[in-house]
C-alpha cells in the first residue's frame, strides 16, 4: 500500500514538470490504438470484398438491382428536392415572404380585385405603406412578344417577366456585368427603357459577347437597352422556369398599350415578394399587408365590384407565406405527379429489397458449410454476423454509388419526360447534400432490410448437428418447411406489391383514356382550332371585324372543311371570360349566382362546332350587327335561371347591354381542365368592335382527319395577310396537352409497375428454381415410381402459380386501398374497376407461368439416377 | 480443452459493464502473460472471453494510467509488429503481488455469491 502511494506521488510529480511530453505521449498512444482499430476494420472490409469477388454474378446482380432501386428513388427525390424543397439561390432566402399565391405567376384577371395576385396600384400602396419589409417588389408575366435584337427585321421569342424596380435589390442579386435596376428607376411609365438579361440567355443568344451591354432589344417595337447581366446561378425567382430577361414594370404600358396594366386597380396580374425586417414574423406581416391591401381596394372601389371582392376575401383571405422556395406554377401543377411518383418508387424499393433479401438468404444458405466450419474452428457468432454485415455494407455502398450516379441522370430524364412538348422545366438536378443524405438513408434502410436478417439466420446454427446432416438440405430456403417460408413470404410480398402497382397503373391508364375521350359537347374528332394573335398586329375596330370575317371565309373555302366560325376565347385555350348578369324573372340570392362565363362568337358558331342546339336557332350574320343583340345560353344556365320557363325571348343583361336569348345549346366543355364541372355559359355575337387589337380563335370543322388539314388551312389563312401570326392545331392536340400531366403520371407508374413485375417474376423464378433443385431426390423418386414428366411439370407450375395467386389475393385489397388514396387523379372509373383489375391479374398469372416454366421442365426431366447422384 | 461449440441462445452479445476494480484485475492478468500495448490488451481480453468482453478505449487507457501511477505496471516505448511506435506495459513485482491477492479475493467472493444464489 505504501509503495503504491509513493509511486503515485512520484508519477504525479513527474507529470507536473514534464506536462507537455506526458500529453504528447498520451496522444501518440491513443493514436496508435485508433490506427489499429481502423486497420482491423479495413481488414474486414477487404475480406468481405474478396468473398464478394469470388461470386461475381451474385455481386453484380445485387448491386445492379439495388443500385437501380436506390437510383430510381434518388432520381425522384432529386426532382422533389429541386421542385418542392430547395430554396432560391439568393442570400438569406429565409427572410423572403410571398404575398398571395406563389403559384399565381401566370394568372391575370381583369374584373373584381383578386386576393391571390394584385394590380399595380394595390402593389404601390403595399410598397409605400408597409413597415414590415426592408424591400418589396412585384413580378408580372411577360407575353409572347415579338422581340427583335439590334433592330433586325426578324422576330423571335424569349421568356420574359415585368418586374418592379426593387426586384434585384430585394433578392440581393448583384450584376455579373453592367448593372441591375435601381429602386428609383421604374417610377414613371416609359422613363427607364432598360432590360437586364440572364447569364444563360447571354450565352445562348449573344454567345457571351461582352459588348452586349448597350445593345438594343425591341419588344413590340419599343426600344429597350441592355444594361446588365445576372450571375450564372440566378435564373429568376420562379422555380422550374428560366427567364431570359427582365423588363421594368413601367415599360409594360408601352409594350402592351391596349391593357391598362399599371393604372387600373382592377387589372390583377402581379405577384409580390418582400424581404422581412429582422424580428418581424410572417404572422405580423400578414396582418399588416392584408389590412393595407383591403384598405387599398375599399378606398377606391364600390358597388358590385367591391361586394365581389369582399366575397372573395372571405373565401380566400390574403396570404403571406415564406418565399424561401420562390414562386412556382410548375410546383403546383406537378405536385400530385411528384407525390404519386414517390409512392410508386417507394413500393419499388420495397420490392427491390425483398428481392435482394431472398438472394442474400439463398447465398447464405449456400455458404452454410463454410459458416459451420468456421464456427467449429472457434469463430464467435458475433464475428461471423459482423462479417456478413460487412459484406452487406460493401454491397449497399457500391449500390448506393451506382444509385447516386443514376439519380442525376434519372432526374433529368424525369424532367424531360414531364416537360415534353411544353417549355422545359429548369431545375438544378446535380445531387446536393440533401439528395446525398437521402440516398445514404435509403441505402442504410435497404442494408438493414436485406442484410441483417440473412446474417442472423445464417449464423444461428447448431454446429454439431449441421456437420452431421447434409449441408444443403438443412437450409432449404426454397423447399417446404419453416425455413422455406421466409423466402416464400418475401416472394408473396413482392407479388402483392406488384399487384398494387399494376392495379394503380391500370386505373390511371383507364382514367387517361376516359379523359382523352370525354364528351365535350361538340364534334371533337373533326375540329381544328387556329389561334390568331392579332394583338401583335395593328388590326383594330372595323378592320379587326373584317379580318375575322375574311379569315373564316378563307378557311371555309378549303376543300373538306364543313364549317368555320370564330370566338374570342376559343376552346381549351386556357383563357376564359366571366362576368355578372341579370336575368329577367330570376332573383339572385348572392353575387356568385349571377356569375356566368361568356364568349363573343361569330355567326354559325354552334354549327361549326357541331354542338347540339336544343331550342331556338344558331347565331347568324345579322346578329353580328348591333341591332339584334341575340345571345345563346347553355343547358346549365337554362336550368339555373329558367327551370320550367322557356328561355327563348327572355332578356339577359351584362354591363348595361341587354341580350335576347335566341337559343339554348347542350353544354360545350371549353375549360382546359378536363375535370371541370359544367358551368353557366353565355354566347353572343360580337356586339361592339374593339378599339384595340384583340386575339381570337377560329373553329374549323372538317371532314376526315383534322391533322391532314393543318397545312392547307394555314396556307389558306396566310393568303389573306401573311404577317398575321396564326397557329393551327387539331383540337385533339389541345386535349392531349390538357391531359399531359395525367399521361405523365400514368407513364411513370407504368414504368415502375413493369419493373416491379419483372422483379417479382424473377423472385418467383428464383424460389421455384431453388425449390426444384432441393427436391431433385423427390422428383427422381416420383419418376422412378412411374410419374409422367407432364404431371411433375404441372405440379411445379401449379405450386408456383398458387404462390402467385396468393400474392395477388393479398395485393388486391391493398390495391383498392391505394386507389382510394389517388382518387382525385382517377376520372371516369370507379376505385374497383373490373377491366383494369382483370388485366392486372392476367398479367401477373402469365408472368408466374413464364417464371415457373423453366424450372418445371427441369423438374420433369430429372432422371432417378441424377437424383441419387445429387445426394 | 473444453468443448468449443458455439451455440449461443442469446441474439447478440450483451454489453457487460465491468466495475473498475475488476477491469484492473483483468489488465494485470493479461499483462502477467507478457508485455503488451493497450490495443493488444483489449484484443486479448476480447478473444479469451469468447467475445463477451469489449473494453472501450475510454475505460482502458484511464485504467492503464491509473495502474501505472500506482506502480503496479510500468511502461516503455517500443516498436510494434507493424513498425509503429507503441507504448508497451508490463507487470512490476508489486503488480504481480497485487494480482495474486486480487485473484484470490475474487475467487472467494464469487464462490460465496454462488453459494448464496444456489440457496433458493
Amino acid at each position: 500500500m505504501f509503495s503504491e502511494l509513493w509511486s503515485d506521488v512520484r508519477y504525479r510529480t513527474r507529470a507536473l514538470f514534464r506536462r507537455r511530453s506526458v500529453e504528447r505521449e498520451l496522444d501518440d498512444e491513443l493514436r496508435f490504438h485508433i490506427e489499429r482499430e481502423a486497420e482491423a476494420l479495413a481488414r474486414q472490409v477487404r475480406y468481405a470484398a474478396r468473398s464478394l469477388r469470388r461470386q461475381p454474378t451474385f455481386t453484380l446482380t445485387v448491386v445492379l438491382i439495388l443500385g437501380g432501386g436506390i437510383g430510381a428513388s434518388s432520381a425522384v427525390f432529386t426532382v422533389v428536392n429541386g421542385l418542392l424543397l430547395s430554396k432560391l439561390p439568393v442570400p438569406h432566402p429565409e427572410q423572403l415572404a410571398v404575398v398571395g399565391d406563389p403559384a399565381a405567376v401566370h394568372s391575370a384577371w381583369t374584373g373584381s380585385p383578386e386576393t391571390d395576385y394584385v394590380s399595380y396600384p394595390v402593389f404601390a400602396d403595399i410598397r409605400d405603406q408597409n413597415t414590415v419589409f426592408t424591400g418589396v417588389y412585384a413580378n408580372g408575366y411577360g407575353d409572347d412578344w415579338d422581340i427583335s435584337i439590334d433592330g433586325t427585321a426578324t422576330f423571335e421569342q424569349a421568356r420574359t417577366r415585368c418586374v418592379s424596380g426593387g426586384f434585384f435589390s430585394v433578392l440581393q442579386v448583384p450584376a455579373y456585368l453592367g448593372r441591375t435596376f435601381t429602386a428609383t428607376e421604374d417610377a414613371v411609365p416609359g422613363q427607364d427603357p432598360y432590360v437586364v438579361i440572364s447569364y444563360d440567355y447571354w450565352q445562348r443568344r449573344f454567345n457571351g459577347d461582352r459588348s452586349v451591354i448597350g445593345r438594343i432589344i425591341r419588344v413590340n417595337r419599343v426600344t429597350l437597352t441592355i444594361i446588365g447581366i445576372t450571375p450564372p446561378w440566378f435564373t429568376g425567382d420562379i422555380v422550374g422556369e428560366s427567364i431570359d430577361f427582365w423588363m421594368p414594370m413601367m415599360m409594360a404600358p408601352l409594350v402592351r398599350p391596349n391593357r391598362k396594366l399599371v393604372d387600373n386597380r382592377l387589372a390583377s396580374w402581379l405577384v409580390i415578394m418582400g424581404r422581412l425586417k429582422p424580428g418581424v414574423t410572417l404572422e405580423q406581416a400578414r396582418a399588416q399587408i392584408a389590412a393595407i391591401e383591403a384598405r387599398s381596394i375599399r378606398d377606391h372601389i364600390s358597388g358590385r365590384t367591391l361586394s365581389q371582392f369582399e366575397d372573395d376575401l372571405r373565401s380566400t383571405p390574403i396570404r403571406v407565406e415564406s418565399g424561401a422556395a420562390g414562386f412556382s406554377s410548375v410546383r403546383a401543377h406537378y405536385g400530385s405527379v411528384i407525390r404519386i411518383a414517390m409512392a410508386a418508387v417507394g413500393l419499388l424499393v420495397l420490392i427491390v429489397c425483398a428481392n435482394v433479401c431472398s438472394l442474400m438468404l439463398a447465398r447464405a444458405a449456400g455458404r452454410a458449410r463454410e459458416m459451420t466450419v468456421r464456427m467449429a474452428l472457434g469463430a464467435g457468432r458475433s464475428r461471423l454476423v459482423r462479417q456478413l454485415l460487412t459484406e452487406s455494407a460493401v454491397l449497399a455502398i457500391l449500390a448506393g454509388a451506382v444509385g447516386l450516379a443514376v439519380a442525376a441522370a434519372g432526374g433529368r430524364l424525369l424532367l424531360a419526360t414531364a416537360a415534353a412538348g411544353h417549355d422545359p422545366i429548369v431545375l438544378d438536378t446535380t445531387p446536393d447534400p440533401r439528395v446525398f443524405a437521402f440516398t445514404a438513408g435509403v441505402t442504410l434502410a435497404c442494408l438493414v432490410l436485406f442484410g441483417l436478417a440473412p446474417a442472423l439466420r445464417a449464423t444461428r446454427i447448431d454446429v454439431a448437428a449441421a456437420l452431421r446432416a447434409h449441408g444443403r438440405s438443412l437450409f432449404g430456403s426454397g423447399g417446404r418447411g419453416r425455413r422455406g417460408s421466409v423466402t416464400r413470404s418475401l416472394v408473396l410480398a413482392q407479388i402483392a406489391l406488384s399487384t398494387l402497382l399494376l392495379m394503380g397503373s391500370g386505373l390511371l391508364v383507364r382514367s387517361v383514356q376516359r379523359l382523352l375521350h370525354v364528351d365535350l359537347g361538340l364534334d371533337r374528332d373533326h375540329m381544328l382550332v387556329a389561334h390568331v394573335a392579332a394583338t401583335r398586329t395593328k388590326y383594330a375596330g372595323p378592320r379587326l371585324a373584317a379580318l375575322r370575317r375574311e379569315l373564316v371565309a378563307r378557311a371555309s373555302e378549303v376543300p373538306g372543311v364543313e364549317a368555320a366560325s370564330y370566338s374570342l376565347d376559343g376552346l381549351l385555350s386556357g383563357g376564359q371570360s366571366a362576368g355578372h348578369v341579370d336575368v329577367s324573372g330570376f332573383v339572385a340570392r348572392a353575387d356568385s349566382e349571377r356569375q356566368v362565363y361568356y364568349d363573343e362568337v361569330g355567326p354559325g358558331f354552334f354549327h361549326a362546332l357541331g354542338a347540339r342546339i336544343v331550342r331556338g336557332r344558331d347565331l347568324e350574320p345579322r346578329d353580328a350587327d348591333a341591332n339584334t343583340y341575340a345571345a345563346a345560353i347553355n343547358q346549365t344556365m337554362a336550368n339555373a335561371y329558367f327551370r320550367d320557363r322557356d328561355p327563348i325571348g327572355q332578356t339577359v343583361t351584362m354591363d348595361s347591354a341587354s341580350f335576347t336569348i335566341a337559343a339554348v345549346v347542350r353544354d360545350v366543355q371549353e375549360d382546359a381542365n378536363m375535370r371541370a364541372k359544367p358551368v353557366r355559359r353565355l354566347y353572343f355575337a360580337t356586339f361592339a368592335p374593339s378599339d384595340l387589337p384583340q386575339s381570337f380563335e377560329l373553329l374549323i370543322r372538317v371532314r376526315g382527319q383534322p391533322a391532314s388539314f393543318v397545312e392547307p388551312v394555314r396556307r389558306a389563312l396566310a393568303t389573306l395577310d401573311p404577317t398575321v401570326p396564326v397557329d393551327v392545331e387539331p383540337l385533339t392536340a389541345r386535349i392531349r396537352g390538357a391531359v399531359a400531366q395525367d399521361i405523365l403520371i400514368t407513364k411513370v407508374t407504368l414504368v415502375f409497375g413493369g419493373l416491379a413485375l419483372a422483379l417479382a417474376a424473377l423472385g418467383l423464378y428464383g424460389v421455384t428454381a431453388y425449390s426444384t433443385e432441393q427436391r431433385t431426390a423427390e422428383f427422381g423418386l416420383r419418376t422412378a415410381l412411374g410419374a409422367e414428366a407432364g404431371a411433375i411439370a404441372r405440379m411445379v407450375v401449379g405450386e408456383s402459380t398458387r404462390l402467385a395467386i396468393a400474392g395477388v389475393v393479398i395485393g388486391i385489397p391493398l390495391g383498392v386501398a391505394a386507389a382510394r388514396l389517388i382518387q382525385r387523379q382517377i376520372f371516369g372509373v370507379g376505385v374497383v374497376d373490373v377491366p383494369s383489375l382483370s388485366v392486372a391479374i392476367a398479367v401477373l398469372v402469365a408472368a408466374s407461368l413464364v417464371a415457373s416454366y423453366v424450372p418445371a421442365r427441369r423438374a420433369a426431366g430429372v432422371s432417378p439416377l441424377d437424383a441419387l447422384r445429387a445426394e | 480443452m473444453a468443448d468449443k461449440h458455439a451455440r449461443d441462445d442469446r441474439d447478440m452479445d450483451g454489453k457487460i459493464d465491468l466495475p473498475q476494480g475488476t477491469l484492473d484485475l483483468l489488465i494485470l492478468k493479461a499483462l502477467s502473460l507478457g508485455a503488451m500495448h493497450g490495443w493488444a490488451i483489449s484484443e486479448r481480453l476480447h478473444q479469451v472471453s469468447r467475445a463477451t468482453l469489449q473494453v472501450p478505449q475510454g475505460s482502458l487507457y484511464p485504467a492503464l494510467h491509473r495502474l501505472e501511477r500506482r506502480g503496479l505496471i510500468r511502461a516503455h516505448w517500443g516498436v510494434s509488429d507493424n513498425n509503429r511506435r507503441a507504448k508497451y506495459y508490463d507487470l512490476t513485482r508489486t503488480g504481480q503481488k497485487r494480482l495474486d491477492a486480487e485473484t484470490d479475493a475474487w475467487q472467494r467472493l464469487t464462490s460465496a455469491v454462488s453459494l448464496v444464489l444456489d440457496m433458493g
